[in-house]
Order: structure tokens, then sequence, then C-alpha cells
């Protein structure tokens, strides 16, 4: 099995949508997947069909004394969701060390016989302390070929990531070319770089609340997130 | 004059013989028209070019300190 995480340079970058479309990718190339939402915002389920109300999550499985692994729904055959479920801003504090990559560990074991892959969508940009030490097998860094992502990823060690994902790439912004030509000039032969195009699917696909290879698999998008998906399966089977 | 005949372990690699003529075994294949775009794009976009003017003063002065410690 290998985990996965998505960090953000910053919040805003489409990490869940994303994150969603991996999964279903990896899951039409015959892998068994488990998606963890770790944020409290628990939006992850709504990319995979779950109802707005939807409540139940490991999150609040752990705070009602209920074993964490309980709530997980099977989407597809091969894809599977552990929702954050409903928890009131008050009873985050109880919920204690949820995001530190120690308990993930243990957990990330018990779960490994079941899956291929583990995929993880954080809660927080990498400023974050709580979430930059989150502990995966691949650790793939999510931007926008935009100024916010550039000046943030000078501040990064990116050695401590397997790839750059430049999400919503618009090849007909001058800008985003050129920010695309530096970082390509920057980071030769130090970080693997991977882009998923700007594509309305993406959203069309959560307001159908699909994941986007669901929703539109010919779309540029999909194929984007296919050819990542190919890109991880090939780091698993090395 | 033998074409066509050319034995693909005898072709000549420029960039291996500008290495060892230059001497610099770490010389890395650089595309002169990705240069000449890369200037650019750091004069057109302000912020950009602050941004790798910085980035690249502290890997010079990283490069020193390695060869300063390297000579000691």
């Amino acid at each position: 099995m290998i985990s996965l995480a998505l960090h953000g340079l910053r919040g805003g970058l489409g990490r869940t949508a994303l994150l969603a479309a991996l999964g279903y990718a990896l899951r039409e190339l015959g892998e068994r997947v488990l998606m963890v939402d770790l944020s409290q915002d628990n939006l992850l389920g709504l990319h995979c069909n779950l109802p707005l109300d939807q409540r139940e999550g490991w999150a609040s499985a752990q705070l009602d004394g209920r074993p964490f692994g309980k709530p997980v729904y099977e989407v597809l055959d091969g894809l599977c969701l552990m929702p954050f479920g409903e928890v009131a801003q008050n009873r985050l504090d109880d919920l204690a060390d949820w995001h530190q990559p120690h308990l993930w560990h243990k957990r990330q074991a018990a779960l490994a016989e079941h899956f291929d892959w583990l995929l993880f969508d954080l809660p927080h940009p990498v400023a974050a302390k709580t979430t930059r030490g989150f502990d995966t097998d691949m650790r793939i860094l999510v931007a926008e070929a935009e100024m916010t992502s550039h000046v943030l990823l000078g501040r990064q060690q990116i050695e401590r990531y397997d790839l750059l994902l430049v999400n919503r790439f618009n090849p007909a912004s001058s800008l985003q070319s050129d920010v695309l030509m530096v970082w390509r000039d920057l980071l030769r032969n130090r970080l693997p770089m991977q882009l998923v195009h700007r594509d309305e699917a993406f959203a069309e696909a959560f307001a159908c609340k699909a994941p986007v290879g669901h929703y539109a698999p010919q779309s540029l998008a999909s194929r984007d997130v296919q050819s990542l998906a190919v890109r991880c399966l090939a780091r698993r089977q090395a | 004059m033998m074409a066509g005949k050319a034995d693909p372990a005898e072709r000549s690699d420029d960039i291996a013989q500008l290495r060892q003529y230059l001497a610099m075994p770490t010389l890395s294949y650089q595309d002169i028209s990705m240069m000449v775009g890369v200037q650019q794009a750091l004069q057109r976009w302000p912020l950009l070019g602050e941004s790798c003017r910085a980035g690249l003063e502290q890997a010079v002065v990283e490069r020193a300190e390695l060869a300063e410690a390297e000579l000691s």
C-alpha cells in the first residue's frame, strides 16, 4: 500500500476536487483506493455523492468513543471514502492529536491490507506546522502558476516533495506560461512537475457531486488526472 | 566519407566534449531559447524578477561557502 497526500502551497487550490479525481482515476486503473478527509470542512464526501446532511465520519466516531475506521463508504467498487464527519467547532480541541503523523502511521498500518492506496485530503496549506510534517509515502505539492504560489514556493524545502502539481493551468495566460517556464528552469533535476489544465469540468463535476473522471471522462482535466494516476502507479510498481 | 555507417557508440556527444573542454564535469545542458525566454519573463514581471534575483544571490553565496569549505 502507498499513502499519498496533497499539500497545498496555499488554500483554495482545488485540492479536494483533485484528490477525488485522483482516487477515481486510480480506481479506473484497477487499484483499491481509500480517500480520507482530514479537513473539518467535511467536503470530500460531496465530491462522491454523499448527502449534504451526512454527519458520520472518522472524527465524529472518535469523539463518540467509537472505532475511527467504522464510517467507511464504498462509493464505487474499489473506491472507498472516510469522511471527517460533522464536528462542532468547540469539540475540535477534544480531538487532540488527530492530525499528528504518528497517529495516522498506526492507522495506515491497520488499513494497509484492504487498500492499495490511501489518499489524504489535508486541511491546511503547507505553511501550517500541523500538516507540513504529515508523513506519507508520496508527497505532492499543489500550486497554481501564479505569483502567490511562486513566492511561497521559494520558501519551501522542495526536496521534501515527490512532485509539483500545477493545477488550473491556463496556457492562454502569458503570466502563467512565464511562471511555468521559470519553474521548469528553477526546478530542473530537482522536482518533477505535472500539469492539470484549468477546466470548467471540475466545477461542474462538483455541482453534480461526482469526481471529474466520472462526470466528464473525456475532458481535458480528466485526461490530465489520468496521467497523474499513471505516474503514481508507476511509482507504486517501482 | 562513411555516410550511413555511423556506430551509435562512437557518435560524438557535443555536451560531453564541451564539458571536457571546459573542464567542468558538472556543466548541465541548457536550452538557449529557454534561457532567453526566462530572462524576458523576469524582465516582464518585476516580482518574478526580484524573487529570482534574490534566489540567485542566495545560491551564489551558498556556492561560495561550499567552495570555501572544500578548500579549508
